[in-house]
């Protein structure tokens, strides 16, 4: 394959190559957008559920603490905190409860006027509990928030319910408090610290909880006060269809963060006393992003490559048609070869074009062949026609110097015989005999019974005549009757036998169509060099010599005399 | 070793009982702020059947029993109540189907005593008399 490529080839493959770059590229960068956007807000959405999940399961966990308290106290052994729990009764089901539902904190019996009674272990009776007890007094919510415990200093929260006499539930005889280690909220909370990190912060705006990897940050005014960015450009969001987002770009120890600051939920009373504040590390967030780059940049260079490959093979395909019809018009004009042909290219415009040059070239084959038809043909003509010329010249030749009734030589050429046989009669001893013949009564021939017969006789007569003489000699017609015989002899006594012949011969009648003709002949004879005259004089004295004979009493012969 | 021991205990128990029912006496206590000073066996059995919930000056009446399978309930109900255990039961039944609060249940003698001298308002029975000041004692029964 010739690799001598049409600049028609070159423009498509460049322009097809450059819309197919185009439509790529606009096609992967919308797509990539979208992609990673998606992929990034379905990343925040995600740790967003997770955070909220978070929250609910502790809320759920707390729930059911302040439920199990709501419900312990109104256990009718709590009557006896009117008896100071005498009989341990109390002690008893604390403990058996403590068992029972593997508490991670304590339960206490207060007395209404807010002293220990008993607890679910061995504890001093006279420990000061006013902290809880003031707590009780003044607050309206069942929930204490993270303290540390009056009885041992560990950090805490609480739960309490009034407990009221089972014959009186409007006369409250003591407080039921269960408590909950702070631990056990921390180490809940510190589940899912790779992506997300969570921050606590109380009513009051103290950080109560925080995940360890975060620097300390004490008050929520200072993550109020953090320059936040949205992190998202608006112009882009509006035009691909994505939502505001909620969040707010903060950076701290020179790493970006996504900070969400939740919503206090209504579903969630219980942690709703807490700022829920949840961070998120930008860079972790966009990590998967670039293995999606990485996978589309591998994948648009396997299209790419693959879109080339076909781009070449069709711009191929429509210039090489062209290019094929380009070298056989050239060839043709070459070599005049009209017999080559372009091959079939199907229907379309170039397949038809192909087709119309080939039935181009069968027409011009076809003239073509009968233009050398009709060269050869003429060629043929011609030489029959120069063949026709040549024949006709030598018999327009032949005309010249022959009589057209008798094919006898006339005149002329007689007169070059005589000069010729009189120039043989110098070179050789020999004798040249002129003998004019006229014949007698062919008029009354002509007369009585026609041209045409006295044509016929003519012809018969010069037949004769000719049988007289021999090859070198020359019989001719002058005209009319009268006939001149050369003759070639060494003495005149040579004459003899041919006159008498010829006399013979003449004489005899020729009969045809029923008729019988006869004439005579009146001979005239002069001998060379006896005769020593040129050749008109030798046929001058002939023919006064056959005058004689005429006079004489005709069908005689008669030598010139001087 | 150990069945031993449980068995001694109760026959000491028992005796116990049987001693004190010998020995002591069935007493009716009630808190300090209750104004009356003396109860008639009539007026106790109206309380103890909850027919009578309320004190003269309209203060509720605070009853304790005994745990049902003791002894000195059984002794309180035949000799302050006269009648059978069964059917004071199937009575405070009755009762708390009713909607009517049942007495409040102390399992000890001194439990009896602190939730008395504690809640105003409070009536019990116990055997012998108790060494608290701040107890009333409405009745003796010899």
């Amino acid at each position: 394959m010739k690799t001598n490529f049409t600049s028609i080839f070159h423009r498509l493959l460049w322009s097809y190559s450059a819309i197919f770059l185009l439509l790529l590229s606009a096609v992967f960068t919308l797509l990539f957008f979208k992609l990673s956007t998606q992929q990034v807000h379905s990343n925040i959405a995600q740790l967003h559920q997770a955070t909220l999940s978070d929250r609910t399961q502790l809320e759920s966990e707390l729930f059911h603490t302040l439920t199990n308290v709501k419900a312990w106290a109104t256990l009718n052994s709590m009557d006896d905190l009117l008896s100071d729990d005498i009989d341990q009764r109390i002690t008893e089901r604390l403990e058996q409860v403590k068992q029972q539902y593997q508490l991670k904190g304590h339960l206490y019996a207060l007395s209404s006027k807010g002293t220990l009674v008993t607890a679910d272990y061995p504890i001093e009776k006279t420990l000061d509990l006013s902290v809880w007890f003031t707590q009780m007094q003044t607050s309206n919510s069942p929930f204490i928030d993270k303290y540390s415990s009056p009885i041992d200093g560990s950090t805490i929260i609480a739960f309490w319910q009034p407990i009221t006499a089972s014959f009186n539930n409007q006369q409250i005889i003591g407080y039921l408090i269960i408590t909950y280690p702070w631990q056990a909220v921390t180490s809940f909370l510190a589940g899912n610290t790779i992506l997300r990190h969570l921050m606590l912060f109380n009513q009051a705006g103290i950080a109560v909880h925080q995940d360890e990897h975060l620097p300390l940050i004490n008050n929520i005014a200072v993550v109020n006060a953090m320059q936040k960015e949205s992190w998202y450009c608006n112009f882009l969001s509006r035009y691909l269809g994505v939502e505001e987002d909620l969040h707010y770009e903060v950076t701290i120890d020179q790493k970006i963060f996504f900070v969400e600051i939740l919503e206090k939920n209504p579903d969630t009373p219980l942690t709703n006393a807490w700022q829920w504040v949840s961070l998120i590390e930008k860079q972790q967030i966009y990590a998967p992003i670039k293995d999606i780059v990485i996978d589309i940049l591998q994948l648009a260079g396997v299209i790419v490559c693959l879109a080339f490959f076909i781009i070449y093979i069709i711009s191929q395909r429509l210039s090489k048609p062209i290019q094929t019809l380009t070298e056989i018009a050239a060839d043709i004009a070459n070599t005049l070869d009209l017999s080559k042909r372009m091959p079939n290219y199907g229907h379309d415009e170039i397949g038809k074009l192909a087709a119309s040059f080939n039935e181009m070239c069968n027409t011009l084959e076809k003239m073509w062949q009968e233009k050398k038809q009709i060269n050869t043909d003429l060629q043929t003509l011609n030489e029959q026609l120069e063949q026709k010329v040549a024949e006709r010249t030598q018999h327009l030749a032949w005309q010249a110097n022959h009589d057209m009734l008798t094919g006898l030589p006339n005149r002329a050429l007689l007169e070059e015989r005589l000069t010729l046989a009189i120039a043989r009669s110098h070179r050789t001893p020999s004798m040249l005999a002129v003998l004019f013949i006229d014949l007698d009564g062919f008029k009354a021939v002509n007369d009585n019974y026609g041209h045409d017969m006295g044509d016929y006789l003519l012809v018969d007569i010069a037949k004769r005549l000719l049988t007289c003489v021999r090859e070198h000699e020359t019989v001719a017609r002058l005209g009319g009757d009268e006939f001149v015989i050369l003759l070639e002899l060494q003495k005149v006594e040579e004459l003899d036998a041919p006159l008498e012949r010829l006399c013979a011969l003449v004489n005899e009648p020729i009969v045809t169509d029923g008729k019988i003709l006869k004439v005579s002949p009146s001979i005239g004879i002069t001998i060379y060099p006896l005769d020593p005259s040129d050749g008109d004089g030798l046929i001058r004295h002939a023919d006064q010599a056959m005058y004689q004979a005429k006079q004489k009493g005709r069908n005689q012969s008669q030598f010139f005399k001087t | 070793m150990k069945n031993h021991t449980l068995l001694i205990l109760v026959i000491m128990s028992l005796l116990s009982d049987v001693a004190l029912a010998t020995g002591n006496s069935m007493v009716i206590i009630a808190n300090a702020s209750v104004t009356i000073n003396h109860l008639s066996l009539d007026e106790i059995k109206d309380i103890y059947l909850l027919h009578n919930r309320q004190w003269s000056d309209s203060s509720p009446i605070i009853v304790v029993n005994r745990p049902s399978n003791t002894q000195i309930r059984s002794r309180f109900e035949q000799q302050v109540l006269g009648i059978e255990t069964k059917k004071y039961a199937l009575h405070l039944e009755k009762m708390h189907y009713q909607g009517t609060t049942l007495p409040v249940i102390q399992e000890s003698t001194q439990a009896v005593i602190a939730f008395v001298k504690n809640v105003p308002g409070a009536i019990a029975y116990i055997e012998g008399l108790p060494n608290n000041s701040q107890i009333k004692v409405l009745m003796e029964l010899k």
